[in-house]
């Protein structure tokens, strides 16, 4: 279990170091920021100023270094836009998209395991049908697509929910719906297949010969099982989630780090989308990690692949 | 495929048609849907991009106000909805087509690398897989864009270059697989080269895979370039992207959600019937 953890450890440091240069190289594609700092009417000069200022004269390595430094002591740079520290926009505006984030997954999971262990359970059944095609509405429907018709429903036509804003739980219902419907189809797609695939097993055939009870064998035994690959899937939809809540936020109006990324790629902002594009992908290692170490915990068979 | 399961199995010359039909539903749909959009504007006779600010804001037929001469209504620029919605459809399947072709050459290319040299080649590609998709996908596209400048090819050439992981992942895991198999020792014997083998023994092999990767690619990809355009960092206006047309459409949502409704819905049957079509192939080839 050390060694395996220890694996996990070194690779998900690869991987951080890695996506810091990617987004740290990302301002870098487009060629001169000092000129797009500038502007279309600065000079040359002005430009070689402001590139003196943040200095973007010097190799880029060593800017690198220098940035990455920084954001290893918590220092993303000021923002461009804001002339406040990037890691104060961060805390600020993080929450809420953390929590958006939360709660659909949490929606999701409630409704899809449920839904994926019935429709496992017996196939071809109502539940079967309900479930497959919720996922197949699910993956087709574009989350944003999905919040303009809940809010032409709920908020143009009948004034149910408020249309904008995250401030009370009735705010949180149509984003969290959306982004909940996004994250399920794939989780009642695995849990269906997985359910279907352990009752087969022998071991629940051996349970089920020694007379335990078939709510028992479902519920103690092949759901342990089932839920496994679940798990890696969860965290990984997590991570996916967050990022698109950037589109969700930009519907609602929400304020959160979705939001916050938008308006800095549209200001080129670029410290801040640098720093919320770093944020973003840390979040989806350490949660991937996360499951790879649970998985490891819950299945030695797991260790012993590395 | 459901819709054969549903009810009691038709059974003569009408029934027998009937089931190929519902068996087929969603292909029949999008051929349908692409159709209309490659000969619907020559047919209708109407411009994506003719303005006319006396018909602004027309309500659909459907409504007490809707006329015949612009089925679905206008938008607040007096342009003709049903028009832009079909000219919408081409640019969606364009991008759809062109980035799932584009990831596939990529990540098929490194997955049948990773997979048949296996060793340090798969522990970097496998390396890459995965900072691929710690990237957040929107974020990094939307970044890019805004950099190069919207364009319809810079978001395909972003979305391509971006979306490969699928292919990457099931390619280098049949390569694995099949590195050893006896055909593959056979060709070996025979001293064929590595590119030789790859090419005509381990890819065709793979071929009907990629193809059901390929069409769940290319719904996302729709889906990815209508958010990009939804934002304003996909394909530029006045172009008639079908995210951009929701857009535009939610400024005027109290008054007339019809510019929301409808290409959302169009987007919507869209995906799916790329999706369903997927899935067809799918479990064509699992009986098989």
């Amino acid at each position: 279990m050390i060694y395996y953890l220890a694996r996990r450890l070194f690779v998900s440091a690869l991987l951080v170091g890695f996506v810091s240069m990617i987004s740290f190289a990302l301002v870098f594609a487009s060629g001169n920021p000092a000129a797009k700092l500038a502007g279309e009417a600065g000079t040359a000069a002005d430009a070689a100023n402001l590139a003196a200022q943040y200095g973007f004269n010097r190799p880029v390595t060593s800017q690198y270094f220098s940035w990455l430094s920084g954001v290893l002591h918590g220092d993303f740079g000021n923002s461009l836009y804001f002339n406040r520290p990037v890691s104060e926009l961060l805390l600020q505006h993080f929450p809420l998209t953390a929590q958006l984030g939360a709660m659909a997954m949490l929606l999701a999971l409630l409704v899809a395991i449920p839904l994926g262990i019935a429709a496992g359970r017996y196939p071809g059944s109502i539940a079967d049908k309900i479930a497959l095609t919720l996922a197949s509405i699910g993956q087709a429907m574009p989350p944003f697509c999905l919040a303009f018709l809940f809010m032409i429903v709920l908020s143009v036509q009948n004034q149910i929910l408020p249309a904008s804003g995250f401030d009370t739980w009735r705010h949180a219902i149509m984003p969290c719906t959306a982004l909940a419907i996004f994250a399920m189809p794939a989780i009642i797609r695995l849990m269906r297949a997985e359910m279907i695939l352990v009752l087969r097993s022998d071991y629940i055939r051996t349970a089920r010969a020694m007379g335990l009870a078939s709510r028992a064998v479902v519920l103690k035994y092949a759901l342990r099982n089932a839920l496994r690959p679940t798990v890696s899937l969860a965290a990984a939809q997590m991570g996916s989630l967050l990022a698109g809540s950037v589109v969700i936020e930009s519907v609602f109006a929400i304020n959160g780090a979705g939001q916050l990324a938008w308006v800095s790629i549209l200001r080129g902002d670029f410290p801040t989308i640098q720093a919320l594009i770093l944020v973003f992908s840390l979040f989806y290692i350490v949660l991937t990690l996360c499951a790879d170490v649970i998985n490891g915990w819950l299945d030695p068979r797991v260790r012993a692949q590395g | 495929m459901s819709a054969t399961m549903t009810g009691a199995t038709p059974t003569g010359k009408f029934g027998q048609l009937r089931r190929v039909l519902g068996r087929n539903t969603f292909l029949i749909v999008l051929a349908v849907l692409i159709l209309a959009a490659i000969i619907g504007p020559w047919l209708l006779n109407a411009d994506p991009y003719t303005q006319n600010l006396l018909t602004r804001l027309q309500e659909p037929v459907w409504t007490e106000d809707g006329t015949w001469k612009h089925v679905f209504g206008t938008d607040q620029l007096g342009r003709d909805v049903l028009a832009r919605m079909l000219y919408g459809i081409r640019i969606s399947a364009l991008i759809g087509v062109s980035v799932a072709l584009m990831g596939g050459v990529i990540g098929t290319t490194l997955g049948v690398l990773a997979g048949y040299f296996g060793g340090v080649t798969d522990r970097i590609i496998s390396f890459l897989i995965t900072a691929r998709l710690s990237l957040p996908i929107i974020l990094v596209a939307l970044a890019v864009v805004s950099m190069f400048g919207a364009s319809l090819l810079i978001v395909v050439m972003v979305l391509g270059l971006l979306q490969w992981e699928r292919y990457a992942l099931v390619s280098r895991t049949m390569a694995a697989s099949l590195r050893n198999a006896e055909f593959v020792t056979a060709s070996r014997i025979q001293g064929c080269s590595h590119w030789q083998i790859m090419w005509h023994d381990i890819l065709p092999n793979l071929f009907t895979n990629l193809v059901i990767i390929g069409t769940i690619d290319a719904a996302m990809a729709i889906t990815l370039e209508a958010s990009l355009s939804f934002l304003g960092l996909g394909v530029p206006p006045p172009m008639p992207s079908l995210g951009l047309m929701i857009s535009e459409g939610k400024e005027n949502i109290l008054f007339q959600p019809s510019l929301v409704v409808i290409p959302s819905v169009m987007l919507f049957l869209l995906v799916l019937c790329v999706n369903r079509c997927g899935e067809y192939l799918r479990a064509s080839q699992a009986k098989e």
